[in-house]
């Protein structure tokens, strides 16, 4: 019909549009990388980068430490997703079938409101005083500050779209609550769970200021590398591109391994009736 | 009879006492240094006691309502936009069609890159003479076309606007995941009664899908804004505030008190103020949206 | 069916509890455990260390400078007992002079790589730590004034207010005078601004920065456009002395194609986006103008502020689009794609351009000293030597280690020769040592692209331009004064406001934050400061 393709091709526009939108700067960022120093600003600009040059991968990654980088950055981020989800989906599942936890939710939520400056000069003594600056343990804690809150709300507000009568129906059929829980509830708020994890995991991976100061050599994760482009007066525009380029390619397998979970229609377990 | 409560607390508690644990000691201790004024950078300093003259200070701070004011226009622009595109690209990438799972991991990607580069790269890309946008204007005679003499630089005329632009390339994405999860763990036999019954795809969307996602829908909204509130890295690359205070958001002037001047005591009063602006904006909005705990 | 109804045996209650209890234990201990061994075996300060056999004799370089001053490098000293010092620096390029894993015997990282040799002959272990340059300041005052880890740290001189004014160093001159350390190699700026305070010697200096004007040598000698030149404005071209001129040659080269590669140029470019104050500085200074004069009156004489405002905004019609938002790199840049004809900006550009990877070359770029203003009949040029880098002793050291953290200063200071040519790693030559003929061979080594005259065109105005060099703003709060001057220059230059208009509302932010810091504290602390300007004779008389 008609009305049909146009309202389709208006749909394929608009994913064109929105693809070329966030494509281009990616694209941008994956040529800077791969150009050498003398073509990071070059006139008129290359859009191709002609020569292709590996010296920034090179560079970043076995000169500045990038290695490093995201070796700690990556024991970091699972540990803190892991030990968010656990604990901040409890919570979450707790606040959305406990009717009187409204107080409680809103002290959780209001953890985020403050922005990390906060925390820098308080963490940085509270760890130092505990000799546990410049480890892993310190940033992991840290980060529980914002990632907890956003586990506990957003895994709440799914559970909250899972009616209860899933839980009755399996209790009714001889489940203890956390057999329920376990065996219905969770697996039907899978696409939940992976998009709050995948959200934890980036937010603590790009999280910066809090790292900075609880860092310095002997943990180095990516976002505190950084600075270490900055050298002298200019900036190292190709080898922070590649960084970044190598920094994301973790997080992106993640998504990509669970994005099929993303998908319509997706309820496992018990069906009522 | 024993109440199920208790259980429920036991799967809180856990929650409550790392947040209360971590969390006290730096709230806390910042409270305390809004009430104090200290010379940091002076050997032998230390904190003084002086009431509220920090809040009575920030409360005649131009400079402070500025970037406020800075903050509120990029929360009134980039949380519509973000959320509006997101789920326009949720609805349509709900359906599985041909390629849709390349197009989602590049839409995605902008989550995977930190709030500095997103902020260089976006800087790259508009920088006059040495990028593309401003390259592709030059070469296609836009500038002139749009009534520009000389090709003008977007990031120093337009720096809020450069800067929302930036945002909302990181953040749809986040509303795309979030909601796209939504959608797939709607009830299937719902849907498809619906398309059964010959509902027309807008009307399902607007009665059938977004009463339902209205709780998810509700907390990514509140999660972005309390995220904006607290932006700092993208101007911080992209414009460091200026040109003069242009794009100086709130989190970019509390860092430049508390990092740059080192006037950490009144750094931390602008902290608390904001986390006071901040509570109640969220007060509000949970109330006019009608988001139910 | 409700919750309610359901009856729960404590039994069961007490079950499911222990059971989640149990799973959060095993999930906190899973995560805990992982983070905390992780953090366990990577716990040990890295510590990168190289060994190199040096020639034990001990081996003498002399240079003679226009000055007629003499230095001796001696390897080969004898070694003292094992020692460990902690070294705070900048991250990136700017710790190659300490660690280089790339040292060579030419080019870039010629010359670097001083920690290993430091241990292997004065057997003192430098531990090495790099910091953000951005959040260096907030980093090393959250050290000074706690823990107190750090017995060096290299910083910007713009911080001496807050950390040699506030006591934070340890005094020098004993050492100096011990180990002869020749000051008098140091241009009256670097010595007496970047390294003293209240009449004492506190630093030495790491990297030198300076402006200086470079302008494309082999268009300025072209007879057409000389011709063109002459034509237009009656006099000959040559590199600006004044900032007049530099106006009047900036206009003639914007909006044509002088270089014939088809595109349109443009006349200068300066750099704005990070350190705007600076190039304000540069006229400012020239005119005469202070950063405060005895009683703590900001930017005076006004007038000269609001002058070198509207001269400043006027030169920005030549600068190429977007110029604002370009950082150093891409106003080095400018110069080396032959984007405009001149620039005035830092001293990278000379290494940039002599190291042949550019379309423009060593030999087309020359340096200049930087152009001024004519004041009471005489000319006067300053060139603004901001940023730069000191090394200090921190009061936290130890006495037992002072000394040993001094011999690596002058360590460093001997072989500063050897890695400061090198355009690699960001430090510019601050003595004149560096740009004297006796530097020569190591400028060659580090730079083997660029023609031994244009290093010596380099170098000598290198030395000029230090030599009239004027310094930063070194009070406590410098960086919030420099912000709002850098903010309300940004407005003057878009024309959002008058240069009047920028500059009064700069003098009067100015006093409330020296009010805010303490009126009396800042002047005692500025009076300080004058000393020092005076012995290096930029003060008025």
């Amino acid at each position: 019909m008609k009305t049909h393709s146009l309202s389709n091709f208006v749909k394929l526009f608009i994913i064109l549009i929105s693809t070329f939108f966030f494509i281009y700067p990616l694209y941008w960022m994956g040529s800077m990388a791969f150009k050498p120093e003398t073509d990071w600003a070059s006139f008129p600009p290359k859009l191709i980068p002609n020569p292709i040059s590996l010296e920034n991968f090179y560079k970043g990654l076995f000169v500045m430490g990038g290695l490093q980088g995201i070796f700690d950055s990556l024991i970091i981020s699972f540990s803190n997703t892991f030990l968010s989800l656990m604990v901040g989906g409890l919570a979450g599942y707790g606040l959305s079938r406990y009717k009187g936890g409204r107080n409680i939710a809103f002290f959780i939520l209001s953890q985020r409101f403050a922005p990390p400056i906060t925390f820098t000069l308080a963490f940085f003594t509270m760890f130092n005083l505990m000799n546990l600056l410049d480890t892993h343990i310190a940033v992991i804690i840290a980060h529980l500050t914002f990632n907890i809150p956003f586990a506990v709300w957003l895994m709440k507000s799914f559970f909250d779209g899972i009616p209860k009568d899933l839980e009755e129906s399996a209790m009714i059929d001889g489940c203890s609550l956390t057999g329920a829980f376990l065996r219905v509830v969770l697996p039907s708020s899978l696409p939940g769970i992976i998009a709050t994890a995948v959200m934890l995991f980036m937010f603590s991976w790009n999280e910066f200021l809090i790292q900075l100061f609880l860092t310095r050599s002997a943990v180095k994760p990516l976002p505190t590398l950084i600075p270490r482009f900055y050298g002298g007066h200019d900036i190292l525009y190709g080898v922070v591109c590649a960084v970044a380029l190598l920094a994301s390619i973790p997080p992106i397998m993640i998504v990509t391994i669970f994005q099929k979970y993303l998908v319509r229609g997706l309820t496992f377990g018990y069906v009522k009736g | 009879m024993r109440s199920p409560k208790s259980l429920f607390i036991i799967f809180i508690l856990p929650s409550l006492v790392i947040l209360s644990a971590i969390i006290v000691f730096p709230f806390l201790y910042n409270l305390y240094l809004s009430f104090q004024r200290w010379d940091i950078r002076f050997k032998g300093a230390t904190p003084e006691f002086i009431g509220i003259t920090n809040y009575l200070q920030a409360f005649s701070d131009a400079r402070f309502f500025n970037s406020l004011n800075k903050t509120f226009y990029m929360l009134s622009l980039a949380v519509p936009v973000e959320f509006l595109f997101g789920f326009l690209l949720a609805l349509f990438f709900y359906e599985p069609f041909k390629g849709r799972r390349l197009l989602s991991f590049f839409i995605l990607f902008p989550l995977a890159l930190s709030d500095a580069v997103v902020g260089l790269v976006w800087g790259l890309v508009l920088v006059p003479t040495y990028g593309p946008v401003d390259y592709f204007m030059r070469t296609l005679g836009l500038w002139e076309l749009l009534g520009f003499k000389r090709p003008i630089s977007l990031v120093t005329t337009y720096p809020m606007e450069m800067i929302i632009v930036a945002d909302i390339w990181q953040w749809t994405p986040f509303f795309f995941i979030i909601l796209l999860a939504g959608l797939a763990s709607l009830p299937k036999e719902i849907i498809e009664s619906a398309e059964i019954d010959g509902a027309a795809k807008f009307n399902m969307v607007r009665y059938i899908m977004m009463p339902l996602l209205k709780q998810i829908i509700g907390v990514a909204l509140i999660i972005r804004i309390v995220d904006i509130f607290k932006t700092f890295g993208l101007p911080y690359v992209m414009t460091k505030g200026g040109p003069g205070f242009a794009s100086e958001v709130a989190s970019l002037y509390i860092f430049n008190q508390a990092l740059l001047f080192l006037n950490i005591t009144y750094a931390a009063s602008l902290t608390i103020i904001l986390i006071l602006i901040v509570t109640v904006v969220i007060n509000v909005f949970i109330r006019g949206y009608g988001l139910r705990f | 069916m409700s919750w309610n109804n359901k009856r729960y045996s404590r039994r069961e209650a007490i079950s499911t509890a222990a059971k989640v209890a149990a799973g959060i234990v095993i999930a906190g201990g899973a995560g805990g455990f992982a983070g905390y061994y992780a953090g366990m075996t990577t716990a040990t300060p890295a510590v990168r260390t190289e060994t190199k056999t040096i020639t034990a004799a001990a081996q003498t370089v002399t240079y003679t400078t226009r000055e007629v001053i003499t230095r001796t490098v001696t390897v080969g000293a004898t070694p003292i007992g094992p020692v460990e010092i902690t070294l705070a620096c900048d991250a990136g390029h700017n710790y190659l002079p300490w660690f280089d894993t790339q040292e060579a015997p030419s080019g870039g990282h010629y010359g670097q790589n001083q920690a290993p040799k430091i241990k292997d002959v004065l057997g003192i272990n430098i531990v090495g730590e790099e910091i953000d340059p951005g959040t260096q300041f907030s980093i090393y005052m959250a050290d000074l004034t706690g823990p107190g880890r750090y017995n060096i740290i290299v910083y910007f001189p713009t911080y001496n207010g807050d950390i040699l004014g506030g006591g934070w160093a340890v005094p020098l001159d004993d050492y100096i005078a011990k180990y002869h350390v020749n000051l008098d190699d140091l241009p009256p700026v670097y010595r007496y601004l970047y390294c003293s305070w209240g009449g004492k010697t506190y630093a030495l200096p790491y990297d030198g920065d300076f402006h200086a004007l470079y302008y494309r040598k082999d268009v300025f000698a072209n007879f057409d456009i000389r011709r063109r030149f002459r034509d237009k404005y009656g006099r000959d071209l040559e590199p600006p002395k004044t900032y007049d001129e530099y106006l009047q040659i900036a206009e003639f080269f914007t909006g044509w194609d002088w270089d014939g590669d088809g595109e349109d140029e443009y006349g200068t470019i300066e750099d704005f986006k990070d350190l705007t104050w600076g190039i304000f500085f540069d006229r400012f200074a020239s005119l005469g103008g202070l950063w405060f004069d005895e009683e703590m009156n900001p930017l005076v004489p006004n007038e000269a502020a609001v002058k070198a405002l509207e001269d400043l905004v006027k030169i920005t019609d030549y600068m190429p689009p977007g110029f604002l938002e370009f950082g150093a790199l891409e106003v080095f840049d400018s110069m080396t794609k032959g984007i405009t004809a001149m620039t005035l900006t830092w001293p990278d550009v000379g290494p940039r351009a002599g190291s042949g990877e550019f379309p423009v070359k060593g030999d087309q770029v020359g340096t200049a000293l930087v152009p001024g203003y004519v004041v009471g009949g005489r000319l006067l040029r300053y060139s603004w030597t901001g940023v730069g880098r000191v090394m200090i002793i921190t009061v936290n050291t130890p006495e037992e280690k002072r000394e040993e953290a001094f011999r690596i200063l002058k360590w460093m200071w001997d072989t500063s020769v050897y890695w400061v040519p090198s355009g690699l790693n960001g430090e510019d030559p601050f003595a004149y040592s560096h740009t004297g003929p006796g530097a020569l061979p190591h400028w060659k080594k580090a730079n083997p692209a660029w023609s031994e005259e244009g290093i010596l065109d380099y170098i000598r105005a290198a030395a000029e331009n230090f030599a009239h060099g004027y310094p930063d703003l070194y009070l406590p709060g410098a960086a919030q004064y420099t912000d709002i001057l850098s903010r309300y220059i940004m407005m003057a230059v878009r024309g959002e406001l008058s240069p009047r208009d920028a500059i009064s509302r700069t003098v009067e932010e100015w006093r409330s934050v020296t009010k805010n810091l303490g009126e009396e504290k800042q002047k005692t602390l500025w009076r300080q400061q004058i000393v020092e300007y005076q012995r290096a004779g930029i003060w008025p008389k």
